[in-house]
């Protein structure tokens, strides 16, 4: 981290949910604080990536897959660190296997982050009532509630004032069609275009250099190591 | 192609802009007998061809359609392949080389891979030919006059400049199944000016479409203009903007270019069928009698 820092490198991890139009709103939304003191999150994710006992492939094996934990629950966790604030402390957790024997495959955790604010993780790639990966937030504050994933973002706001501009008192409901701006190519979302064109701006010294640096994907190693050492007690 | 062709997003829980309809329309659409009402329901309106994805759930759905042969005598099926969850599923369990021996039938992939990957390499055309017969096996006997490659590999395949696939899959299909190829794609103008220089001269493919500019990569003036100068067949997709944009405003849009020759639409509710159709063909109406006029 330090020779990156001294020698000004560009650097960039692929946590692409940071470009996903819904979540940048969200962002928006809590640093404005227009839902008030944020006392709650839940943060999940399911998708079905290990359905049945395996063995012998590429995902049940701990050095090349990683299991759950790294591979699936980094991605929620990462996006809880940027939209709220880090992950500082793991009250209990618990990192289970369902098919695999070798690595996990759901993670369930009580979490508390830098900002005191705390919340439950749950993570779960065995999960085959859901189509492909469903990454969702919810967050609770004050003045209001947002709840999130990657294509639709609902948000409450008790009064009228504490809304932000296009936004009214009560449930509102923005898709991520139009909170997305345009790519030059599209393959399977828009964020895996914008990610890259992000990191070639950065490379070409036309952009900057700010999101998903190796010191934020470090602080989601942070609270990845946290919530296994914690599982072990 | 016809005007409209009816989509199969809603029977397969795909939906662009809330998981909780999917999850909807996944407890709606469990059993078979619902996807195939709703298909009776959009043949009631006229429309005559299903645009679908090569779901192992087709299957059935396939061998209705065979079994009662008079009844849909007149229905055509356009194949969108492949499935790709099916494959990305497959690669997660065996890995790439155990899902292509999956896939692939024969011993063709032992034996290709013994050769290594230089043989592999010269041997890709073949193996897109035996994976294009495997998708295929389960529309036997049923019309299947444009045969679709999904917009997933469409788009990989142009990204990485592996251009020759693309124009060989429409030699292939030509050849192997008497039809047209089709490309669906997130990159039309792209796209097009790919299949033009690989010598497809008028190719048919499928686009957003929408008032909205979603998923028009380069944008909505550029489509527009290519739609304008070169040579296609165009089949507009996602003309409702992922959900973002009113009905009729949208389909208006969608009808004011004559470049456009079919409409892809899906819908779980007769209603919605019938008022889609019934927009369409009134905007048809009026924009025929303003050329006329």
């Amino acid at each position: 981290m330090d020779l990156v820092k001294k020698n000004a490198l560009i650097n960039q991890v692929g946590y692409h949910n940071k470009f996903v139009g819904t979540f940048l709103e969200v962002k928006k939304i809590l640093e404005g604080g227009h839902i008030g003191d944020i006392y709650h999150f839940q943060a999940d994710a399911y998708g079905p990536v290990v359905i049945k006992k395996s063995e012998n492939t590429w995902r049940s094996s701990p050095e090349e897959g990683g299991g759950c934990l790294m591979d699936y629950a980094s991605h929620v966790i990462d996006l809880l660190n940027y939209l709220i604030s880090p992950v500082e402390e793991v009250f209990s957790s618990t990192v289970k296997s369902i098919f695999s024997s070798r690595v996990d495959d759901a993670v369930y955790a009580l979490l508390k982050l830098r900002s005191n604010v705390t919340g439950v993780l749950s993570v779960n790639w065995s999960d085959d009532t859901y189509r492909k990966m469903s990454t969702s937030i919810t967050v609770i504050g004050t003045k209001g509630k947002i709840i999130s994933d990657g294509s639709e973002l609902k948000v409450y706001f008790k009064d009228a004032d504490s809304c932000p501009q296009g936004y009214s008192k009560g449930w509102n409901v923005k898709y991520v069609t139009d909170l997305t701006d345009p790519v030059d190519f599209y393959l399977r979302g828009e964020e895996y275009s914008a990610q890259i064109d992000y990191f070639i701006r950065a490379v070409q010294g036309k952009g900057e250099n700010r999101i998903n640096t190796f010191e934020s994907a470090l602080l989601t190693d942070k609270a990845i190591m946290m919530i296994r050492e914690k599982s072990r007690i | 192609m016809e005007r409209i062709l009816f989509g199969d997003n809603q029977f397969f829980a795909v939906n662009h802009i809330s998981d909780e309809k999917s999850r909807a329309q996944s407890i709606r659409f469990k059993n078979d007998s619902a996807i195939l009402k709703t298909l009776d329901e959009a043949r009631a309106t006229g429309i005559n061809t299903f645009m679908c994805t090569t779901h192992d759930r087709m299957i059935n759905i396939c061998d209705v359609i065979r079994k009662h042969g008079d009844k849909y005598a007149d229905f055509k099926i356009y194949p969108c392949m492949p499935y790709a969850h099916k494959y990305a599923n497959a690669a997660t369990e065996l890995g790439i080389v155990g899902a292509l021996k999956e896939y692939v039938p024969g011993n063709f992939v032992g034996s290709v891979l013994k050769g290594g990957m230089a043989f592999l390499s010269k041997d890709y055309l073949s193996i897109m030919e035996l994976l294009v017969d495997s998708e295929m096996k389960m529309f036997r006997g049923i019309q299947t006059p444009v045969i679709f490659l999904q917009n997933v590999l469409t788009d990989m395949l142009l990204g990485l400049g592996m251009n020759d696939i693309l124009v060989a899959f429409h030699a292939y299909i030509r050849k192997k199944y008497h039809a047209e190829a089709g490309f669906i794609t997130m990159n039309m103008p792209k796209l097009v000016s790919v299949l033009h220089r690989g010598g497809i001269e008028n190719p048919i493919v499928c686009a957003s479409i929408n008032k909205a500019g979603f998923r028009m990569s380069g944008g909505k003036d550029l489509y527009e203009q290519v739609l304008k100068e070169k040579k296609m067949r165009l089949v507009a997709m996602q003309v409702l903007g992922g959900g973002a944009i009113p009905v009729s405003e949208a389909l208006e849009y969608v009808c004011s270019f004559p470049q456009i020759e079919s409409i892809l639409f899906g819908a779980s509710s007769k209603v919605n069928i019938e008022d889609t159709v019934s927009t369409i063909k009134k905007l048809d109406l009026a924009s025929d009698f303003f050329r006329i006029a």
